[in-house]
């Protein structure tokens, strides 16, 4: 079902194992400190509580704390809401996550935040999957397996402060299930009924010293809108360049496994390789076939240690993004290798307060960074018959060294947090960021939290290269301000506010390139609401109302050069302004889950958005696209004539709404009714 | 009538993609759907031959300052006042051919200049390719581009930067489309990656348009077919169906013609009068325009319009006007 590259994955192994060698020095220093330090208490530590009951997050400190305690706008989707929803990928997670609007286009998912395209860091295993220059290769599809996914931590706002750049409007990470988590051997089938076909085979064990947990994933699918109408070539000299065709499947493969030893070493790693293929159209008749890789394999270890108050953290990971991205014939590739090491370390302070510090170093060699991707659709009309357009590439280092710390600090009931951090890029301009707020449970139910953070986002490629571009890094800063109650355990409304402001701010157009930086403001408001009446019938509600205001998006891109034989020549060029792309100013969920039997759940998620701008073309082409309401059902049933069996059932857009979306290029069609069936063992 | 022949010869290649109409008002931009770079050499052709008929409506419709461009042509200022305008350039296959082997010879060789890598000029080349001019002259132009722009908009683009050379006074480009004296023309257009030395590869639309007067002189009629209806004036879509004859009078001699692109035709006549003649596919004549020759060239652009009278054999569905 799926043909594994031997030479590449040999390549792979070897590239970790290489990285695991750079690894080994840290990993002897480390067992020094064990022989000279056995003493593992952690009630001096950082360490508040690890409960695998409880809501656990550690995004916003670096540390496991509950979500309602962390000094962020703290949320989290654990393995119990992932398995009663069904939700296959992280785009279908995050869709019903307040302020996130998942634009899924063909090449993939584009994720919205707080009205920002593109804004959110995602960690895996802490590990951040990110290029700098190149933003559009997150794992928010197929090619992200949520089947080993213990939870889905997110934060709202900036986090910088901790995780550097391009924690913009948001951070997520994606914790996967340890060996304590799931002992033993669990395998899933799923299938759609028609061309998707997939399976998943994990095993864990754990022991007193030691757990390990390892996973396999692999699924092929066929895109929905399969067929395109394309030139055979671009620039091909055919007199009929047009011809139909039918895409291939994409195929999707993923390996993951972690190791933990004593307390004390974590070992953890993730393969990846897929093929995401697909048609994209523009705003005449052309379709075309379109192919993406961009899978992220990392290698990890971990250290930590309590030295008295201390407690010490050594990470060093190693990661390599391959992105590829085919059009019609015209390829683009660019390589991706990371190495970074970070020393971490918190300690509690006056008894009451916490302090948190690092240091970091991150050497990033990017190969093929792409600069200037030209117009498709262009030369894809059948005029062309020997216009290729140019990819202009350029390769490029960047070193970064951060230091960064926060320190919390409890004063009776209010606990306060002051944070700040200093990016030294080799390549472009040094940033600070910082974040300050307070957690107060005023009343036995209730709680408030503001936050206060600002961020930056790493240039792209094409303002790292271009000397007429400005390489200053689009900076946010938002002003949080939530308000939760919680009367019983079972229900829980919070309600927040944010204000965003969005300085040299740039966004990326097919046409135009990278636009002119431009200063924006983002207020809204996220409500989210959860309950369950007497433990059959939870209920879920959720609402995003966004407002932005601020300059269009500015363009100048030459058009044409006139040369004269004496070699003078006139460059003419377009320029141009268009509207800043927000996603929707509404969104708004309701979903429940009838626990029809004690082996028998119902579940039914309804989304709805405000009709969504587009622009294409240099704004020639544009308007709104209506956004229908999309249900989706998932049923589930366990223990099937033997134990530990689950069968389900999930059926996507169950109206079979027909509607577009917006595409690169030009309108997209959505994504019809889909019926998916699934079969889990676990032993 | 051998000059038809050649015609024939040289139009013979594209007559499969001809039935592309177009426009002919000076003060009209009519769409012209120019798949192949062989066509927009004709659609060149026409838009010289509109800003010599009209120049000051041309002039003005892309934005240039007419006192200013009178100041700028200096002596040859009373081109902008001629009541008919200049007379249009006739199509000539052995100007096209010279144009087009200096056009190749520029792209195999990677250069740009008048003067061949061989050391031959313009002259030396139209003398080449069998023609015997009096007068002759060469306009070179290239639009290179990143983004891909089609070939009717380059062509347009290489037009208005030619006509801007020409109405300015401190340019050392030769003054030929405005010129008087010349009365032939070929275009040649190409579409190729250009590698300039020391340069980047670039993609452009390579222009070579040779101007000559020949020693023995020729006088024709040049037009176009164009339809109007509400929505304004339109290329005509169907003449494929159709076919075109003059009859020279007072012979009676029938000689059929091929359609140009963009509905364009072309034939010599020195004196006497003449029909041009549209024919449906039974041979039935469906429309008529009587002319008469003159000893310069001249533009005639028809009208073909549908009076909604059924076929008879006698009476013309259509008017040529």
């Amino acid at each position: 079902m799926y043909k594994i590259n031997i030479v590449k994955l040999v390549t792979v192994c070897l590239k970790q194992i290489y990285s695991f060698i750079i690894l080994i020095p840290f990993v002897f220093i480390s067992s020094f400190v064990q022989a000279n330090d056995g003493n593992l208490f952690l009630d001096e530590t950082m360490l508040m509580f690890v409960g695998e009951d409880l809501p656990v997050v550690t995004l916003a400190s670096r540390m496991p704390e509950s979500p309602a305690s962390a000094p962020a706008i703290v949320s989290v989707v654990d393995r119990t809401m992932i398995d009663t929803f069904g939700y296959d990928t992280l785009a279908k997670l995050l869709a019903t996550e307040p302020g996130f609007y998942m634009l899924q286009r063909s090449r993939g998912t584009v994720p919205f935040l707080r009205g920002i395209p593109d804004s959110v860091l995602f960690l895996y295993d802490g590990v951040p999957i990110a290029m700098d220059v190149t933003k559009h290769l997150l794992p928010l599809d197929h090619e992200f397996s949520m089947n080993s996914v213990k939870r889905v931590e997110i934060v709202r706002g900036p986090g910088s402060v901790l995780w550097g750049a391009d924690a913009f409007a948001g951070v997520v990470n994606v914790v996967p299930f340890s060996g304590k988590d799931r002992s033993g051997v669990e395998v899933k089938l799923i299938s759609d009924m028609d061309d998707m076909l997939g399976s998943y085979a994990s095993y864990g064990k754990a022991d007193n010293k030691w757990d390990t947990f390892i996973s396999v994933s692999a699924m092929k699918d066929r895109y929905y809108d399969d067929t395109f109408l394309v030139a055979k070539d671009i620039g091909s000299k055919s007199d009929l360049p047009l011809e139909t065709g039918r895409l291939k499947p994409s195929s999707y493969l993923e390996i993951t496994g972690n190791a933990h030893w004593d307390n004390w070493l974590t070992v953890s790693g993730r393969f990846s390789d897929f093929k995401r293929r697909y048609t994209m159209s523009d705003t005449t008749f052309l379709s075309w076939a379109g192919e993406r890789e961009s899978p992220m394999s990392y290698l990890k270890a971990s250290m930590t240690k309590i030295w008295g108050a201390s407690h010490w953290t050594l990470t060093s990971y190693y990661q390599n993004i391959e992105y590829k991205v085919t059009d019609v014939d015209l390829k683009r590739s660019q390589r991706n290798n990371l190495y970074y090491s970070e020393l971490l370390w918190d300690r509690r302070i006056l008894q009451k307060g916490m302090m948190t510090a690092g240091f970091s170093y991150r050497a990033n060699y990017v190969k093929g960074a792409i600069v200037e991707d030209h117009f498709l659709p262009a030369s894809l009309k059948p005029s062309n018959t020997f216009y290729v357009p140019k990819i202009e590439q350029a390769d490029y280092d960047n070193n970064l060294k951060s230091l960064f710390a926060q320190y919390r600090h409890k004063l009776r009931m209010v606990e306060c947090w002051i944070g700040g951090r200093i990016d030294d890029n080799s390549q472009y301009n040094s940033t600070a960021s910082y974040n300050f707020g307070f957690n107060y449970p005023f009343l036995e139910n209730w709680r408030f939290k503001s936050a206060f953070g600002t961020a930056y986002r790493s240039p792209y490629a094409g303002q790292f290269f271009d000397r007429n571009k400005q390489r200053n890094s689009d900076a946010i800063s938002t002003i949080n301000a939530q308000l939760s109650w919680y009367p019983v355990e079972v229900t829980e409304i919070s309600l927040t506010t944010f204000y965003s402001t969005l300085s040299d701010h740039v966004q990326e157009d097919p046409y135009g390139g990278i636009s002119m930086p431009t200063d924006h403001e983002f207020i809204g408001t996220e409500i989210n609401a959860k309950t369950s009446i007497q433990k059959l019938l939870d209920i879920y509600a959720r609402l995003t109302a966004i407002h932005s205001w601020g300059e269009k998006a500015k363009y100048t891109i030459l058009k044409y050069v006139y040369i004269r034989p004496d070699g003078t020549n006139e460059a003419y060029y377009d320029n141009w302004d268009q509207p800043v792309n927000g996603g929707p100013g509404i969104m708004g969920g309701l979903g429940c889950t009838w626990h029809l039997h004690s082996k028998l759940d119902a579940s039914l998620d309804a989304n709805m958005a405000e009709s969504i701008p587009y622009t294409f073309a240099k704004d020639t082409v544009a308007g709104r696209f209506k956004q229908p309401i999309l249900i989706n059902l998932t049923i589930k049933w366990r223990d099937i004539l033997v134990k530990n069996n689950q069968i389900t059932l999930q059926v996507d857009n169950l109206l079979d709404e027909r509607y577009h979306i917006s595409g690169i290029y030009g309108p997209e069609k959505s994504e019809p009714i889909t019926l998916y069936v699934d079969w889990s063992f676990r032993y | 009538m051998n000059i038809l022949y050649m015609l024939y010869k040289c139009y013979k290649k594209f007559i499969p993609i001809m039935i592309l109409g177009l426009v002919i008002s000076t003060s009209l931009t009519v769409p012209v759907s120019a798949g192949e770079t062989s066509d927009v050499s004709f659609y060149l052709w026409r838009l010289i031959n509109n800003a010599r008929r009209n120049p000051v409506n041309v002039l003005s419709t892309m934005g240039f300052d007419i006192p200013s461009v009178r100041l700028a042509l200096a002596n040859r200022s009373w081109i902008l006042d001629l009541e008919q305008g200049l007379p249009p350039l006739a199509w000539n296959p052995q100007l096209f051919d010279s144009s087009m082997a200096h056009n190749q010879d520029m792209i195999k060789h990677l250069y740009y200049s008048y003067v061949s890598r061989d050391g031959s000029t313009y002259m030396d080349r139209i003398e080449r390719a069998g023609y015997s001019a009096q007068i002759a002259g060469e306009t070179l132009g290239i639009v290179s581009f990143e983004y891909y722009i089609e070939p009717v908009e380059a062509a347009n683009l290489i037009f208005r930067n030619m006509l801007k050379d020409e109405i300015d006074p401190l340019s050392r480009v030769e003054r030929n489309i405005l010129n008087p004296d010349v009365t032939e023309i070929g275009i040649s257009f190409s579409a190729t990656p250009f590698e300039f030395p020391q340069m980047s590869l670039l993609n452009v639309y390579l222009v070579v348009i040779d101007f000559a007067k020949p020693i023995e002189n020729h006088s024709y009629v040049i037009g176009n077919f164009y339809e109007e209806n509400d929505s304004g004036i339109h290329p005509i879509q169907d003449l494929k169906e159709l076919g075109l004859v003059i009859r020279f009078l007072p012979e009676g001699i029938d000689v059929p013609l091929f359609f140009l692109p963009m509905a364009g035709f072309q034939f010599e006549v020195s004196s006497g009068f003449f029909f041009i003649e549209v024919r449906d596919v039974l041979g039935r004549v469906i429309a008529r325009r009587s002319g008469q020759g003159i000893c310069t060239n001249q533009l005639i652009d028809l009208k073909l319009i549908n009076t909604v009278v059924p076929v008879t054999p006698d009476i013309p569905r259509y008017f040529l006007q």
